[in-house]
């Protein structure tokens, strides 16, 4: 099938789209890459009146590039090109190790960071690693701009606090602290596929390196936006980062989690992987911390 | 050295350059000049009467010429099927499927018919939807058909296949058997049942179905993709009531076919609207409208067998359930080949076979390359499998000890089987090893398969060999990437003594091509091939009498030898030389006829017998329940290989398409309505699912009926793949699984379901 018809918009600038934002609201789709609203065009399951292009606005597609105690991306930067930043790789080890695991190499040459986080799919990667890693979303409309921080960013299947005539335009993440360390751990029938659970972790440790003082874990495919439990973690902080410990942890979390069940994984699948993959995520963050913090 | 110039050897295939520069001819990317084009409006609900149609605002849409639906077919024979005419080209007042095509629009471009589509209103009166066999044979079920198309019951009925009782959603039955199971049964040392589910499944060929239709001085014009020209203008000249000669159906390139595109598909459509609009019409459907059109069977099979105290097989009783969705299209043969292939190549003292097939409120299901075949094999090898368990005996033992031998029929009064298949098996058995992976559980199975192919065996070849020696091939047989083109271009240079690539391709047309029963049911190679050949006598025949009549002297003393034409004082002519010499310098040519029969050594049931044999070693990971193939072997016992890459490629082909079925792919109704008909939700195998250990191992002993001893390849691998699959996955967890797809999460199930599974 092809797209109901819709006008086509490829402003140059930002103040340009966020007019035409201003002026259809909810009634325009934002494309930023494409590689998940195009299927929906394509399926008409969207129908927009109008459709922005933010492909050709350089503004918006600023790399990887570090800031006071931040480094920023801008929200149409590709996947690809996080991916293979030199700067996300030291600073947001995180998100270096999720980026792999978003679909498919090619779609990543397409796929933006922003365009990721704005569809809010809830299996996706890049919204949980941005909870976990404490990420902030910068958004702006023709007549304001705020920023807004990952975890209250996420309201639902697909949806967001975004406004219909906001638009995110950078995403910025903390520089790793000392002794910090982050992993990815997903399952998905074959790579590349959509996950049918994944975890990210984030683990700090204390100047010795042998105690833990941070840990977050956040999952996506349990709910319907990336699921973030302190509460699963709490008993961490403090403790040595053992696998017991982990494993430990990883309990706490299958039972704690009400995962959603539908025809990709039932309930009970999915709590076994959360079981599996936290594990397998903290001991993965652990160890990209490397040195004395290795368990 | 071989006694073969031509054939056996691994030439490139004929057509692959066109397909790697785009050149091919894909009927989608051809629309004749000024072709209008047709959307389909589909079904919104699975089971529902039509009370009405809105087609008001879609005719008012820019582009639109007319809106057909299935009252504008009252002057036709709106129905097609070869079995039983009960599938209507539009829907006729009921919807028995969702996705099942209620409307056309037809306007200038696809974009403003696809557009228009979506402002047809149909009104719907629903009926409760019959969603599964068990929903339609349960008590109140509603009738999918309540008028029950008996009357135009058009093949074989009553012969091997009966109509469903009335006023069930019984479709159709047949049964197989010979001997007393009972009393077998009631002797035997050992009693074993066991039960697979076969899911519905996708051919997915990658090019979705495509046709234009047109009338041209009151002959009908039709240019699709489909493998069956000749049953579709069958089909056609009975909707249009117009004499065969009145129906030209050309078969294009065709982008991969799997039975998917057999017999008629959306021919009967496009002909239809083009006959209400007046104009041509073309349609191309998108891979979900594919998917919505036509798929194969799913399947229930329980296979119980009586085995005495050494693993002999005394007895087998089978029972084959197929949901075959709202038509009956192919699925009477599907059930048919299901019972001949449901006990295994093995000797079977005593069997019976029961089959029934029951319509339900789903897309029809049709052919799909190995059908029957790769239903019913998971059942009878995992059910062999189980029982050495129980009877302590080795898995490859139990099969040896049963298997027929060259030359035993396995079913009475048929072709006897012509292979040796202990070699083949332990050929497979042999070749498999596991390599320990660490923290992974790992099993090995393998399998085998015998089944029946070839279909009907009508074919007629016509060879013109050219008055410069280059010759062209009219043939209806479709070619479809399985290297048909290539494999008869070798024949007819190995009996004319010409270069393969001498040898040019009519269209596959059905006014110009002779006639052709199908391409299917692997017999091309084996069955066409011997048409071919016969086709390339002829034209040696004729060559000798016209240089017999040239020299003036008696056709006894010229022979055809070595390439040439040989006459009675050492003269050699070449064939160019005879045609020059009786009809003049540049003109004439030969024209050879080849025809198969059931006849000679096709007069035997089955035409053909397919072996199919597997081996995989898999490993499991224990937390996620994801199966890995760590190897995969198949034995290609063929007779005769014409082109052996193209016999690998077929073989391993067919055994990774079944990885689908065994490991991934699964059709899933969410309600009414199909839940996965993309290729993002249903997945079929990708070259990285292959393991890094791969083998096709090939077996020529010269048995088969075909051209040099060839037999058919294609669909065997097919066959064999899902019991191997899932003996090897059963011996990795501990567990036999009583299904498949065994997907990542159904296999974590199985190993946490704390008992095994009752077999």
């Amino acid at each position: 099938m092809k797209p109901a018809p819709f006008r086509f918009a490829a402003p140059a600038c930002l103040s340009e789209a966020l007019e035409l934002t201003r002026e259809y609201g909810d009634r325009c789709k934002v494309l930023a890459g494409g590689q998940s609203l195009g299927p929906l065009l394509n399926l008409r399951l969207s129908t927009p009146e109008v459709l922005i292009d933010l492909g050709r606005i350089a503004e918006l597609a600023d790399p990887p590039c570090a800031g006071h105690r931040r480094v920023s991306v801008g929200a149409m930067t590709t996947q690809y090109t996080v991916e293979v930043s030199p700067l996300v790789a030291q600073q947001i080890p995180l998100l270096a190790a999720a980026m792999p695991y978003v679909a498919h190499r090619t779609i990543r040459n397409r796929g933006t960071i922003g365009g990721s986080i704005a569809h809010a799919d809830p299996s996706a990667e890049i919204p949980a690693v941005a909870v976990a890693a404490a990420a902030e979303f910068t958004v702006r409309s023709a007549s304001s701009s705020r920023a807004i921080p990952a975890e209250q960013f996420f309201t639902g299947y697909f949806s967001t606090v975004l406004e219909p005539d906001e638009i995110v335009t950078s995403v910025s993440f903390p520089m790793r602290a000392e002794r910090q360390g982050g992993s990815w751990a997903e399952f998905a029938p074959r790579r590349g596929d959509f996950g049918i659970v994944g975890v990210a972790a984030m683990l700090r440790l204390d100047g010795s390196a042998s105690r833990i003082v941070d840990c977050r874990l956040v999952y996506s495919g349990i709910a319907d936006r990336p699921w973030y439990a302190p509460e699963v973690t709490a008993d961490c902080i403090g403790q040595a980062p053992e696998v017991e410990l982990f494993a430990h942890v990883a309990e706490q979390a299958a039972r704690a989690c009400s995962p959603v069940d539908d025809a990709a994984g039932s309930a009970d699948y999915r709590r076994n992987l959360v079981h599996h993959l936290s594990t397998k995520a903290l001991l993965g963050a652990a160890a990209s911390i490397g040195g004395e913090g290795k368990p | 050295m071989s006694l073969f110039q031509s054939v056996g050897r691994s030439v490139t295939k004929v057509d692959s350059f066109d397909k790697a520069h785009g050149r091919a001819g894909y009927v989608a990317d051809l629309p004749w000049p000024g072709v209008w084009n047709g959307a389909v409006v589909r079904a919104q609900r699975a089971h529902a009467m039509i009370r009405a149609i809105d087609v008001s605002a879609a005719l008012a849409h820019p582009g639109v010429h007319a809106v057909v639906t299935g009252a504008d077919l009252s002057d036709l024979f709106p129905y097609f099927g070869h079995y039983r005419a009960d599938h209507p080209i539009l829907a006729i007042d009921r919807v028995r499927y969702w996705g099942e095509p209620v409307a056309v629009v037809v306007a200038d471009t696809p974009q403003q018919a696809q557009d228009a589509a979506f402002l047809v209103e149909v009104d719907y009166e629903d009926l409760a939807a019959m969603m599964d066999p068990e929903a339609a044979t349960a008590d109140g079920a509603v009738l999918i058909h309540p008028e029950h198309l008996h009357d135009t019951a058009t093949f074989g009925a009553g012969a091997f296949w009966r109509p469903g009782a009335a006023d069930t959603n019984e479709a159709f039955t047949t049964e197989l058997g010979w001997g007393d199971v009972d009393a077998a049964m009631a002797s035997a040392a050992h009693v074993q049942t066991t039960q697979v589910r076969y899911p519905m499944l996708y051919p997915y060929p990658m090019e979705s179905y495509a046709a234009q239709a047109r009338f041209v001085s009151g002959t009908l014009e039709v240019e699709s993709n489909t493998q069956h020209p000749f049953q579709v203008r069958r089909d056609l000249a009975r909707i249009f009531s117009l004499g065969l000669s009145r129906v030209r159906v050309t078969s294009m390139t065709i982008g991969g076919g799997y039975g998917a595109k057999s017999y008629s598909k959306i021919e009967p459509l496009a002909a239809a609207c083009s006959h209400v609009v007046g104009a041509p019409v073309r349609i191309a459907l998108s891979l979900e409208e594919s998917m919505y059109t036509s798929r194969a069977d799913g399947a229930q099979v329980r296979v119980t067998t009586g085995f005495d105290s050494d693993g002999s097989i005394l007895a087998r009783d089978i029972t084959v359930l197929l949901d075959t969705g709202a038509y009956t299209d192919n699925s009477v043969r599907v059930l048919r080949k299901s019972l001949e292939c449901c006990f295994g190549p093995y000797r079977v003292p005593a069997l019976r076979a029961r089959g029934r097939a029951i319509y339900t409120n789903t897309t029809p299901a049709s052919s799909y390359r190995g059908f029957g075949a790769f239903h019913t094999n998971p059942a009878s090898e995992a059910n062999l499998d189980i029982a050495a368990d129980r009877l302590g005996l080795d898995p490859l033992e139990i099969r040896l000890r049963n298997l027929a031998k060259f030359g035993e029929s396995i079913i009475p009064d048929t072709r006897p089987v012509d292979s040796d298949l202990a070699s083949d098996l332990t050929t497979a058995h042999d070749a498999l090893s596991i390599e320990p992976r660490p923290s992974k559980l790992q099993g090995m199975g393998f399998g085998v398969a015998l089944s029946p192919e070839g279909a009907d065996p009508t074919s007629i070849a016509i060879v013109r060999l050219l008055v410069d020696g280059t010759a062209v091939l009219l043939l209806g047989s479709a070619e479809m990437g399985q290297g048909s083109r290539t494999i008869m271009a070798q024949i007819i240079a190995e009996e004319l003594g010409l270069d393969h690539t001498d040898v040019a391709f009519a269209p596959v047309d059905t006014q110009l091509v002779g006639f052709q029963w199908t391409t299917g049911a692997s017999r091309t190679t084996s069955v066409v091939g011997l048409s071919v050949q016969r086709a390339c006598h002829d034209i040696r025949r004729q060559l000798v009498e016209m240089a017999a009549e040239v020299a003036e002297q008696s056709v006894k003393e010229w022979s055809w030898s070595g390439g040439k034409v040989l006459g009675p004082d050492g003269t050699e002519l070449r064939a160019a030389e005879v045609i020059a010499q009786w009809f003049g310098s540049d003109r004439g040519e030969v024209v050879g006829v080849g025809r198969t029969q059931k006849r000679g050594d096709l007069d035997q049931s089955p035409v053909l017998w397919e072996v199919g044999v597997a081996g995989v070693v898999v490993s499991v990971d224990a937390q996620t329940g994801q199966v890995e193939l760590d190897q995969l072997v198949t034995v290609a016992d063929v007779g005769k290989a014409l082109n052996p890459l193209n016999v690998e490629g077929q073989d391993l082909g067919a055994a990774m398409q079944a990885l689908g079925g065994a490991l991934f792919e699964e059709i899933i109704y969410d309600g009414p309505q199909m839940a996965n008909s993309d290729l993002v939700e249903y997945r079929v195998p990708r070259i990285t699912d292959l393991p890094q250990r791969v083998s096709s191992v090939l077996v020529e002993r010269a048995d088969g009926p075909g051209p040099y001893g060839a037999k058919p390849v294609g669909e065997g691998a097919m066959t064999a793949i899902g019991g191997a699959v899932l003996a090897a996955v059963a011996r990795a967890i501990g567990r036999w699984p009583d299904r498949l797809p065994l997907t990542p999460e159904y296999v974590w199930d199985l190993m946490n379901s704390g008992e095994e599974v009752d077999s």
